[in-house]
């Protein structure tokens, strides 16, 4: 009950939903943070691996994504109650429009700096993304919003979580909104994970993490007009597969299928694969 | 206590000067990112190609004898639009997108009707799908030049203009665009355009315009 109703109250306090220029699902922070409590002068290196794909549009201007995504994080605890995170995301995207003409985009997106102050098994995580990803043109002309490695404006992102273990059982909450001071679409990205370690040794450890995950989003813009493919809610369900299989190594596989698909328009998501690694040097 | 020492506090500020050095860093890479274009996708190439005429350009000699020569000549070209079948017949209300942009060529062309090259008209990027047909949109005909009796030794100035629009079109067999190229090529025969018709006349603009539209013929082929 304690953990429906903070899971409730950071829902009802939340801002109200805004873009996100990435169509990410999940608590961004979850690998380089991790849910555990930190320590004084930790250091990790993570990267997450996303695959997804996203079908905007149904008419003569559709287009279909298919994305792999990368996020290459450092995070440090100067104490065991902060931390500081720097995450460059490194994207492919391979694009097909109507016309069947084919793209591939690749290049950096925009860098985020995230950072987590705990309280006991409440954390605060205040970020903002960086529009560090290029303006991508083809032909003279601007690529569309979708299309886009990032939002291209200073995005500042508020969090919420909330874990507790109680042995072997782990249950970690989070709420995490973006708010683009650009054209990008805000978003909300709720979050829970029930973790189960199934089996635990000195120094092993394997997990297995049932994920529920959903995403509200406002609807974008391109200049004053609004996008009519944006916008709306999608939920997921999926599991993770969690292992150290040395110490101070994490490594995650996991699939997230979307359930509930409230999307505004012509849009559609597909199933997230995501794998991640995480070393804590120190 | 160990955060008043002087090496705890050093490495705490280097971590966080190299954080910060990165973000920076990270921040000089934005022009990091590259468009590959794998497939072109569907292409339409509109040309027109150089008026014909029956001997040297801009001059016309009648059967009647009457002769015609053109000092300039120009027709405005406005758009050109592919017209997709609905049911399986054209939908002549309808005009495809594809990149967000109108497959109609907006934006108007002004083609010297004398020059003895063609050029490019425009390129439509229009969406996969069967089209019935194909449109080019003109208005805006100027001629100027001389014309000279068959029973007269003169020569007299004219000037022709007419704005009125017009299309032609070419039908296509439900042709299916699906990562095509389909080469389309405006061809025009300046042998008719002044028979029969005195171009000192009042309503002479309106009947050459007629000709100009009547010699004009539209090829399409894939490539």
């Amino acid at each position: 009950m304690k953990a429906l109703a903070l899971a409730l109250l950071t829902v009802l306090v939340a801002p109200p939903a805004r873009p996100c220029a990435s169509c990410q699902t999940g608590d961004p922070t979850l690998t380089a943070f991790g849910t555990e409590r930190g320590y004084d002068d930790r250091v990790r290196v993570a990267v997450d691996l996303r695959s997804r794909t996203d079908r905007i549009g149904d008419g003569d201007d559709r287009v279909a994504i298919d994305e792999l995504r990368s996020e290459l994080g450092l995070a440090w605890a100067p104490t065991d109650w902060f931390f500081v995170q720097l995450a460059t995301p490194l994207i492919v995207r391979w694009l097909s429009y109507a016309d069947a003409a084919r793209e591939l985009v690749l290049g950096v997106g925009d860098v985020a700096l995230r950072t987590r102050w705990s309280l006991g098994d409440v954390s605060l995580t205040l970020g903002v993304t960086l529009p560090t990803a290029p303006t991508l043109v083809r032909q003279g002309t601007r690529l569309p919003l979708e299309a886009q490695l990032g939002s291209g404006s200073f995005d500042p992102s508020l969090g919420l979580a909330w874990s507790t273990s109680l042995r072997p059982w782990a249950l970690h909450l989070s709420a995490f909104a973006t708010y683009p001071t650009g054209d990008a679409n805000p978003s909300l990205r709720l979050a829970a994970f029930v973790q189960y370690e199934a089996w635990r040794q000195a120094e092993h450890a394997l997990a297995l993490r049932l994920a529920l995950d959903a995403r509200v989003d406002g609807h974008a813009h391109d200049g004053a007009r609004v996008e009519p493919d944006s916008g709306g809610t999608i939920g997921f369900i999926g599991g993770d597969l969690v292992a150290s299989p040395a110490s101070d190594w994490t490594v995650t596989l996991g699939v997230h299928v979307p359930v509930v698909e409230a999307l505004v328009g012509a849009h559609h998501e597909g199933v997230v694969w995501a794998a991640s690694l995480a070393y804590d040097l120190q | 206590m160990q955060s008043a020492h002087p090496s705890y506090l050093a490495s705490r500020l280097a971590r966080a000067g190299a954080i910060g050095v990165a973000a920076l860093g990270l921040v000089a890479l934005r022009a990091c990112a590259w468009v590959v274009e794998l497939d072109p996708g569907n292409r339409v190439r509109v040309t027109l190609a150089p008026t014909t005429w029956p001997a040297e350009a801009g001059y016309l000699r009648r059967d009647d004898g009457a002769s015609v020569l053109l000092e300039d000549a120009s027709l405005e070209w406005t758009h050109a639009h592919l017209v997709p079948c609905v049911d399986g017949i054209a939908h002549r209300g309808g005009v495809a997108y594809a990149h967000g942009t109108a497959v109609a060529h907006a934006g108007a062309y002004v083609e010297s009707l004398v020059a003895r090259d063609g050029t490019a008209l425009a390129e439509l990027t229009p969406p996969s799908g069967t089209y019935c047909g194909l449109v080019v949109s003109a208005d805006g005909l100027a001629l100027e030049g001389f014309f000279r009796a068959s029973d007269e030794a003169t020569w007299q100035a004219f000037a022709l203009a007419d704005d009125a629009a017009f299309e032609v079109d070419v039908p296509l067999d439900h042709l299916t665009l699906a990562g095509d190229v389909l080469v389309v090529r405006v061809d025009k025969d300046a042998s008719a355009w002044f028979d029969d018709i005195d171009p000192l006349a009042p309503d002479a603009a309106a009947a050459v315009r007629a000709r100009v539209r009547e010699s004009i013929e539209i090829h399409a082929e894939l490539e």
